[in-house]
């Protein structure tokens, strides 16, 4: 292995994404340490915390015990967090390579050994989760500096770089594998193997991701009864076990966890080179869809719900591309694993229990219904940038911006709004709520879904990102971020008026008042949003490589 | 003959890399116009702005008296264009794709299936109508970019380097093709590095060298400027853009420069 190769790959890779937004031909004579703006924000975010947590702590009269408190669940949690949280942004973010264009990728024959690519890669998906890690080491150094713990804080940031890199090095192992899965088995075939294809990457993926999910393996060790003495069985959970003894003036043991989090980092490390050197390169998919005599009339192309044929053949062409681009699928498996993991952590108890009050039902499918807001939101985050180069075909084409701003609104909503309505159908089923609750279920889910799909495509389309060579993001990283701040927003305006429709008493008529102004608001929110996107969508289309 | 493309004094640059200067061209309509030039001579930045997919600095530029910057949805309607690298929805068929463009392209629905059958023939793509195009050769791929370029029949062909990758067959096709269009009314503008296809197809030469237009004439007469008769387009070419003193340079390439 060599760590200036490795080194120069993860720069590679991450100037792939900074440079994106350079349209001119711009000539410098070496890059610029501002390029690379995750260290800007990621020091930006630990500013901003660190101050926000001195202010909250020097205002709000919290105890010295109680900042102590906080300090060592924030420093033990941060390790086995950074580890879950690169995991989940690689695999949502970084793991986006359609077969076709990583085949053609200048890597694969260049003399670059797995090992190199392996670790240049975890370098690159660790570099993204900067900004998160800024926060959380920002927050955590003041309640250090206050608590006079500075080498837990050491000790915890260490390893949250070391959790991050096994982080990084269990997606080299997912994408490696998925490559093995993609030349073994669908390297030609019909629509069959399309369909085939796209569910085992979903079980794979979802598989994953549950896994790997820090909710789900500390209930899995509450359910063994094992998380005060055995968390030690789940080795993703030794870097934040030194941590915790470190705390406890366990010095030995501190070391020896700490030493295990190396190995098992060593492990990842090793697994993941020898998987991708077996597993290189994907080659690209060949399906033939049916014989060349079966030829679909093209008489049916006709618009629906009262939208036009160009919208409608759009629509068309982005749902193909999102069962039949590995790269997109990932997207799809995003509610079945919130869904799957929000069972693990609460069960399905609180629906049966007749003693509960239907508020409550109904807010256990709340928990389902965020599944359908990560949905949304990245499928319209993304909806501009997975065009990749092809999207000339959409820049040279007669249409206007309107048009295509209606059909990449409906291609984003489609499947969240028919898992939506699923939810809406289990919920009269299951939790029969009265009418008012139940039109404020459907109001509030409406209004959160589509006010997400236009800010994803608003984003999506000013921070776009068309780059399909090292790695197809679709979205620059500081656009991903802006989306969550914004969208976090929306659901919490959302939420406030809620709760400003009940401090209202408003009488017996709380429940559809609160629908109502929610109602309202959405409205509001909906026509400025749809009033801005078609420009924001032009203005995306023209950064389009041409 | 009525003018299909007009620009006065269009430049345009890239920082401080000027791709188009003062550029001024008069295309008439029904003309096959080949557009050369050595690598980075502005070809491809003068057919993108034609697009309206690059804003010039100055000048201006008119398709069939439309302006492309002011109303790009009337320029792209007439145009058909075949871009230098291929940019193709890879994981849709070559009949889902084509079938998509007939569509955006606002062709009556019912001659789309006739138009595409009958290019798949003439392109020997029968048979492969069904497979996504991502496993589709270099050659199979560009000739789709060529079908769907004249898939929704446009006015104006801008064709960038349109026959690379092609065999010979179909690239004779294509030649006959633009030939045949020619007549019909259809202008067509396009680059190419092979000397011999611009010689046997086109009505009028430009050559661009450094973003100015150095030469402009019929292939005839173009060759007619070497003064030797029996002188290829390739050999004026090359003289007039400087490269024609090409042995010093190969011989230091092998590593035979010190013996000049």
């Amino acid at each position: 292995m060599n760590l200036v190769t490795s080194l120069k790959i993860a720069d590679i890779l991450i100037l792939a994404s900074a440079r994106v937004k350079s349209t001119g031909m711009k000539v410098k004579s070496k890059t610029s340490i501002w390029e690379y703006t995750n260290f800007t924000m990621a020091a930006f975010f630990a500013i901003l915390s660190c101050a926000g947590v001195f202010y909250a702590v020097q205002n709000y009269g919290i105890s010295s015990i109680m900042v102590k408190l906080i300090f060592d669940q924030i420093a033990f949690f941060i390790p086995v967090g950074v580890t879950f949280s690169c995991i989940i942004f690689a695999v949502f973010y970084e793991f986006n390579q359609s077969t076709f264009n990583i085949s053609l990728d200048a890597i694969n024959w260049l003399p670059i050994s797995a090992s190199d690519y392996v670790l240049g890669s975890s370098i690159c998906t660790l570099y993204f989760s900067l900004p998160i890690l800024g926060l959380a080491y920002g927050a955590s150094l003041i309640l250090a500096l206050m608590t006079n713990s500075l080498m837990v804080w050491g000790l915890s940031l260490f390893l949250g770089i070391v959790g991050g890199l096994i982080g990084g090095f269990a997606t080299e192992i997912l994408r490696a594998l998925t490559n093995k899965a993609s030349t073994t088995l669908f390297k030609k075939g019909g629509r069959a193997s399309i369909i085939g294809r796209f569910i085992l990457y979903m079980v794979f993926l979802s598989a994953f991701m549950i896994i790997f999910n820090s909710v789900v393996i500390l209930q899995i060790a509450e359910w063994f009864n094992i998380v005060a003495g055995g968390a030690w069985f789940f080795p993703l959970f030794w870097p934040s076990l030194a941590v915790l003894s470190l705390q406890t003036n366990d010095l030995l043991m501190s070391l020896v966890y700490s030493s295990l989090s190396l190995l098992l980092a060593g492990i990842f490390f090793v697994t993941g080179s020898k998987i991708r050197e077996r597993n290189w390169v994907p080659e690209p998919v060949s399906s033939v869809i049916s014989s060349a005599e079966t030829l679909k009339p093209l008489a049916t192309s006709k618009g629906f719900l009262g939208f036009g044929r160009v919208e409608a053949k759009i629509i068309e062409k982005d749902f193909r591309g999102l069962i039949r681009r590995r790269e997109l699928m990932v997207y799809l498996a995003v509610p079945f694993i919130m869904i799957i993991i929000s069972i693990v952590s609460e069960g399905l108890g609180v629906l049966f229990d007749p003693a509960a009050h239907p508020t409550e039902k109904v807010g256990l499918f709340g928990n389902f219904g965020l599944g359908v807001i990560y949905l949304v939101y990245f499928l319209s985050i993304i909806s501009i940038g997975q065009e990749g180069g092809a999207a000339i075909n959409l820049l040279t084409a007669p249409i206007k911006p309107s048009n295509i701003a209606r059909a990449k609104l409906i291609s984003a909503l489609i499947l969240p709004l028919i898992i939506f309505a699923l939810m809406i159908l289990s919920i009269i089923i299951i939790v029969k709520p009265d009418t008012s609750l139940l039109m404020l279920s459907i109001v509030f889910g409406l209004s959160c879904i589509t006010e997400t799909s236009e800010v994803g495509l608003i984003l999506g389309s000013r921070f776009v990102d068309y780059n399909e060579v090292p790695r197809a993001r679709f979205v620059r990283p500081e656009g991903i971020i802006a989306g969550i701040i914004v969208v976090g927003m929306i659901l919490l305006s959302n939420f406030a008026t809620l709760w400003f429709a009940e401090d209202l008493e408003l009488g017996v008529v709380t429940v559809p008042a609160q629908a109502l102004m929610i109602a309202f608001l959405g409205l509001i929110l909906n026509i400025a949003f749809l009033k801005i996107l078609p420009s924001n969508i032009k203005h995306g289309l023209e950064k389009a490589p041409i | 003959m009525s003018e299909a493309v007009s620009l006065k004094e269009v430049s345009k640059s890239y920082g401080e890399i000027q791709a188009v200067k003062d550029l001024n061209l008069n295309i008439p309509t029904g003309i096959v116009y080949g557009l050369l030039g050595p690598n980075g001579s502005g070809k491809s930045t003068t057919m993108k702005m034609m697009l309206s997919l690059v804003k010039p600095d100055s000048g201006s530029i008119s398709i069939y008296g439309v302006d492309p910057q002011k109303d790009p949805l009337a320029v792209k309607r007439m145009i058909g264009y075949v871009p230098e690298t291929l940019r193709l929805y890879e994981f849709l068929t070559s009949w889902e794709y084509l079938e998509f463009l007939c569509v955006i392209h606002g062709l009556n629905p019912s001659e789309e299936e006739p138009r595409i059958k009958e290019f798949f023939e003439a392109f020997e793509l029968k048979g492969h109508e069904n497979e996504m195009m991502g496993g589709y050769s270099h050659g199979m791929k560009q000739k789709i970019a060529i079908i769907s370029a004249l898939l929704g029949k446009p006015k104006l062909l801008i064709l960038d380097e349109p026959l690379s990758g092609l065999d010979p067959k179909s690239a004779k096709i294509v030649k006959d093709l633009l030939t045949e269009l020619s007549k019909e009314g259809v202008t067509t503008i396009f680059s190419t590095h092979v000397m011999e296809i611009a010689d046997a197809i086109c009505d009028k030469i430009g050559i661009l060298y450094n973003g100015k237009k150095i030469v402009e004439a019929t292939p005839a007469e173009i060759k007619k400027m070497a003064n030797v008769p029996g002188s290829s387009l390739e050999q004026v070419f090359l003289e007039i853009t400087g490269s024609s003193e090409l042995k010093p340079i190969v011989d230091a390439l092998i590593g035979k420069s010190d013996k000049h």
